[in-house]
């Protein structure tokens, strides 16, 4: 570490170097925070965990029992001087005593992209609701043919405010909030949606995952969907041209990308959001256009995983596509090409009446996966097992990366939600005395 | 066994073996057996090598876990103590174990239904509580420093609902509680010390001022017998006297010193001079106001001194000066108080007192004092004269009584003795008391000897819980009492001593059997000497005879038929020898004697054998209908056959299964495993078999029951 500041002061290595090496090794080491916890506010399993976007400070948690709570993740509340422990209790609850609050399981929460003003919750008892985080209000509510079980909102839209909710209902509603109404209804699965995830990089691709085991890419200018991933159409690894890209942004715009400060992050969308689109994603829809109609039908019973698609994540980049299902796989997609990269992530326990949340590193080299009652961590390209974080003792339901601390957090059917930090605590270095006082050796023969 | 050689090899190091392995087969040993505790050594052994170093901590560690992952409930208990052992004082024991701690709590604690814990079941549910017991103490220790801990008694505790001992908190309230109650006590005390204080002073001069009156009557008492001329070193008392007037005046405190100077060697001297101090004429008023006296001191000082004394004791004050100060002198008080009391009682003045009061000593707050020891000696002269006189009479009435119905009861005789000692002189009462017939006690001496007859019913109560009416009119005649009175007696027959047989025994010493004729081992008792030589009086026929003569009356009853009768022929047998040897003396009575005792003895044995035959033929007879009823029943029931077979297999297999107990009985932790039968499989064994003699004894209850209803149809 020493070395490598020193080195940078010496100008041998980069600035964005040294960051990535440094994130990199922290997200390595994660363990159980010792002096951080969160306080849940929840009387139930925690089932749904996001770190709002804008200042990659607030945590918004959803229980099974239908409440919602917000949390500092940098600013304890709480603070007990002879333990050292930071405790981090809930800034605003919301549940079922509140005007409005869902009766039901929440199952989905999602911040604003924009900034921490409004979220997003979808619940068991149909409604999706979006509130006002400071008055905590109901601003607008969708009521939906069945329980919803995700909702998602595009990081990169600049174009619309639509919330794409997934329900038990075969179809997958798209709600404007600009106007309080359903735009679009999308057909196709044959299941309920249990998984949605918007594009990364482009604002008009829609990816779901139903129960019957299919995931169906949506272009929300057409009708239709334009492409269903197949479990055996595959490639091995990385494509040779994105795995140079991926490396080179990795090391430059995607890490630059999260370390930047919020004003610039937009103008970095953009630029890549218009490299993607015009470069990738048209000969793609060309192609697929061109088909023969029959093929279409054959790709519409494709499978991506023999049982219900529990959890659909996105690289920062946009290129690669995350996907876990109820045959206790995790598959990386190429988005580009639809292929399964074939990389064999080791046994995982993934069960459940509900979606999951996969979470990642930002420097793209670890996820996470909740399986069972732990978190497996993998890395990505090798599918080798890194690290099991163990601590809860119930089903973990998700995870959430935060991408500035380098820190995990894990909600679970236990009412727990976990810190997993790097050692050493992240902002309080505390005076090592204290502890080892009560914590030795105590041989009395 | 295992035991000794493991922790021989433990103790050598240079066996070859590397730690690891030592430690592993320690550990082995320890947690595979089926005690309740570690072994002491084997614990110690174990700690002593972990603390060696930190390679052995982690392999401890390992070993221990693997322990805990089998399948016994016994070894994860042993397993589950010996971590404890070693969480508590190994800190690196701690931060291995914290991570594997979920697991440790699913196999200890069990709290998830598809990881439930092994048998056997009493062990499990040990294993469950201790493990709880241990989680919460760990929680308590090092909860803080290991999150683990905490995130897993939270869990248990809050989303499984489990129900944790408690033990600290539990600790705490109590703690709280008694601290509360010690608090209000004080409180309490402190109030009293309070009024204790602002009164002191003038119950004190109370106090002190019967104690000089009582002093100035003891003055005068000393005075009146010094006159008498009995006593004559005064000096001494005198002298106190004089101080004490010359002071009276003075401040209380030191007067009351001096004054409890004077008492104490008033008492003294009292001790010393053994005259008691007579009540006279003219001393009588003196002895009424000591009395006086003496029943305020006992009556309100004592208790006052002591009530003070307890409160002084208990009170916690933070000031101790002015507490001391006034402890001290309250128990120079009750020394004084005391004295004077002893005094008193000198005097004679006792009983009086403590008749009145007897509940002086009773309230002392739990308090020992020295006081004890004059309660007993005290009533008994109070007791005597009152009691007796009456009594006397009493018994001298009943005694009247009896002496004219002639007879004596039993219960009456013992009261009548010591009245009649008076009323009739020696002789004639004995002769009489031998004369007596004795009876026992029973209902009917309440109508004994009554002429007259008895009301038949006066309460109206016709049977039980039925009233009727009232007849006053109407008697019982006597003599129909006395009818219903007929008492019946039981033969007892009159206990004698049977000689023991007492013919010398091989090892030594005499045969103590007592029989009546015939020693089963030693044949016919015969009468022996010290050594157990039969003695051979002057002639066997005169011994014989007499013998059989004086078997007594009671004896030849209870004695077998056979006997009886070979006996009664032996006798005529005798009788005639007798007669001849009364005629002609010599060898021919010899050898008809031994005839006849032959001739007793072959008969005697064709009987036996007889009888022998006799049984056995019954015995049997009775086996063979017994057979034939089990046949029977067996048919009735439809199980009946496959019961018999049950049986047989079922005994067999736990010929089998003892067999296999004896083999097992060193493990000693399958045997734990083992089902054991319980109460209920032993029940429904035994009703099992008791299921066919039921068929019989229902199937006869039917017969009969049938024809009860054939000829009683209109009955049940």
């Amino acid at each position: 570490m020493w070395r490598e500041l020193r080195q940078r002061e010496a100008g041998s290595i980069r600035p964005s170097l040294l960051a990535k090496h440094a994130c990199y090794r922290r997200s390595r080491s994660l363990q159980l925070a010792k002096r951080k916890e969160i306080v849940s506010a929840h009387k139930s399993g925690v089932n749904s965990l996001q770190i709002d976007a804008a200042e990659s400070r607030y945590l918004l948690a959803g229980a099974s029992d239908g409440s919602i709570a917000i949390y500092d993740t940098q600013q304890a509340t709480h603070f007990d001087p002879s333990s050292q422990i930071a405790k981090h209790e809930a800034l605003s609850t919301i549940d079922r005593r509140t005007n409005e609050g869902h009766e039901y399981a929440v199952s989905s929460v999602h911040w604003y992209p924009i900034d921490t003003g409004l979220f997003v919750s979808g619940s068991f008892d149909r409604y999706v609701k979006i509130w006002d985080s400071n008055l905590l209000q109901v601003e607008l509510q969708f009521k939906m043919p069945g329980k919803v079980y995700a909702v998602a909102m595009s990081a990169v839209a600049s174009a619309h405010m639509l919330i794409a909710t997934g329900t038990e209902d075969v179809r997958v509603h798209l709600c404007d909030m600009a106007s309080g109404a359903f735009t679009h209804t999308l057909s196709g699965h044959r299941d309920g949606v249990w998984a949605l995830q918007w594009s990364a990089s482009s604002e008009w691709v829609l990816v779901t995952g139903g129960c019957e085991g299919a995931i169906r890419f949506w272009d929300i200018r057409r009708a239709g969907c334009f492409l269903v991933l197949d479990q055996h159409r595959t490639q091995i690894g990385q494509r040779s041209k994105s795995a140079s890209f991926i490396h080179d942004q990795a090391g430059t715009s995607n890490g630059m990308n999260h370390m930047e400060t919020n004003s610039e992050r937009g103008s970095s969308f953009l630029r890549k959001r218009t490299a993607h689109h015009t470069s990738i994603r048209r000969p793609e829809a060309a192609k697929l256009s061109r088909q023969h109609p029959g093929l279409t039908v054959a790709q519409g019973v494709a499978t991506a995983h023999y049982g219900s698609v529990t959890s659909l994540q996105t690289t920062y980049d946009g290129f690669y596509l995350f996907s876990a299902g109820l045959d206790s796989r995790v598959r990386l997609w190429d988005m580009e090409s639809g292929c399964n990269t074939l990389i064999n992530y080791g046994t995982t326990r993934i069960a459940g009446k509900k979606g999951l949340q996969l979470s990642f590193s930002p420097d793209g080299s670890l996820l996470f996966v909740p399986s069972d009652t732990i978190i497996q961590a993998y890395d990505v390209w090798t599918g080798n097992l890194h690290a099991t974080l163990k601590g809860h003792y119930d089903l973990v339901n998700c995870c959430s990366f935060h991408p500035l601390d380098q820190e995990l957090y894990s909600g679970s059917n236990d009412r727990q939600i976990l810190v997993w930090a790097p050692p050493g605590g992240t902002s309080e270095d505390l005076d090592p005395q204290t502890q080892v006082q009560a914590d030795e050796d105590n041989w009395s023969d | 066994m295992a035991k000794e050689s493991v922790l021989r090899n433990a103790g050598e190091e240079a066996q070859g073996k590397t730690d690891r392995q030592n430690l592993g087969d320690v550990i082995h040993v320890a947690t595979n057996s089926p005690h309740i505790a570690i072994d002491v050594a084997l614990l110690r052994c174990i700690k002593n090598m972990v603390r060696g170093s930190d390679e052995n901590v982690r392999a401890a560690v390992d070993l221990l876990m693997d322990r805990l992952k089998k399948n016994h409930a016994q070894v994860r208990y042993l397993s589950l103590l010996l971590i404890d052992e070693l969480f508590t004082r190994s800190k690196l024991f701690r931060a291995l174990f914290v991570p594997m701690f979920e697991t440790f709590l699913l196999l200890s604690v069990g709290y998830r239904s598809d990881y439930a814990l092994p048998p056997p079941s009493d062990r499990a549910a040990l294993l469950r509580s201790k493990s709880m017991e241990f989680v919460e103490k760990w929680n308590d220790m090092f909860g803080q420093h290991y999150r683990q801990i905490r995130l897993g008694y939270e869990y248990l505790k809050n989303t499984v609902r489990l129900q944790f001992p408690n033990l600290r908190e539990d600790a705490a309230r109590a703690e709280q509680q008694r601290s509360e109650r010690d608090r209000r006590t004080q409180e309490l005390l402190q109030k009293k010390y309070k009024r204790l204080q602002e009164e002191f002073a003038e119950k004190k001069k109370d106090t002190l001022f019967t104690l000089l009156e009582m002093e100035e009557c003891f003055t005068i008492l000393e005075a009146d017998q010094r006159e008498a001329g009995v006593i004559d070193h005064l000096d001494v008392r005198s002298m106190a006297h004089q101080h004490q007037e010359d002071e009276e005046g003075e401040d209380g405190e030191d007067q009351y010193e001096r004054y409890g100077a004077a008492s104490l060697r008033a008492m003294h001297e009292a001790q010393g001079d053994k005259v008691l101090h007579q009540e006279t004429q003219d001393n009588a008023a003196v002895f009424d106001s000591l009395r006086e006296l003496l029943k305020l001191l006992t009556n309100k000082h004592i208790p006052n001194t002591q009530e003070w004394m307890s409160i002084l004791m208990r009170v916690d004050l933070q000031e101790g000066k002015f507490h001391d100060a006034m402890l001290k002198e309250v128990i120079d008080i009750r020394n004084q108080l005391f004295s004077a009391r002893n005094q008193c009682e000198r005097l004679g003045l006792k009983c009086a007192i403590l008749e009145e009061n007897p509940t002086g000593e009773d309230n002392m707050d739990g308090i020992e004092w020295e006081v004890g020891g004059v309660s007993n000696d005290s009533f008994e002269p109070c007791y005597q004269p009152i009691s007796t006189s009456p009594e006397e009479q009493e018994a001298g009435v009943m005694a009247e009584g009896s002496h004219k119905s002639g007879d004596a009861t039993n219960n009456t005789l013992f009261s009548m003795r010591k009245s009649t000692d008076s009323l009739l002189p020696d002789t004639a009462r004995q002769g009489l008391l031998n004369e007596a017939p004795m009876l026992t006690w029973g209902s009917f001496l309440d109508n004994w000897g009554k002429e007259s007859g008895i009301p038949a019913n006066t309460r109206g109560l016709l049977l039980e819980s039925h009233w009727g009416q009232v007849d006053p009119d109407v008697l019982i005649p006597a003599d129909k009492i006395a009818e219903i009175n007929m008492r019946s007696t039981y033969y007892q027959p009159q206990s004698s001593d049977i000689r023991a047989c007492s013919a010398p025994l091989r090892k030594g010493g005499l045969c103590q059997r007592k029989d009546l004729h015939t020693c089963p081992l030693h044949g016919r008792i015969i009468p022996r000497d010290s050594l157990g030589k039969p003695i051979h009086s002057d002639s066997q026929l005169g011994e014989t005879s007499s013998r059989v003569d004086s078997v007594p009356s009671d004896r030849r009853v209870t004695s077998t038929k056979s006997m009886h009768e070979s006996t009664s022929d032996a006798d005529d047998q005798l009788k005639g020898a007798d007669m001849h040897a009364l005629e002609s003396k010599g060898q021919i009575v010899g050898a008809l004697l031994k005839q006849a005792i032959t001739n007793v003895r072959v008969k005697a044995e064709t009987n036996r054998k007889m009888k022998i035959v006799l049984r056995n033929k019954r015995r049997k007879d009775r086996e063979h209908n017994e057979a034939v009823l089990r046949a029977a029943a067996m048919g009735q029931t439809s199980q009946g056959l496959q019961e018999i077979l049950g049986e047989n297999v079922e005994s067999s297999d736990s010929h089998e299964r003892r067999g296999k107990a004896s083999h097992n009985r060193n493990g000693g932790l399958t045997s734990l495993l083992r089902k054991k039968p319980t109460v209920k499989d032993r029940l429904a064994k035994r009703l099992l078999t008791g299921r066919v003699t039921d068929a019989t004894v229902a199937q006869l209850t039917r017969d009969e029951e049938s024809s009860y209803r054939q000829s009683f149809p209109n009955q049940w």
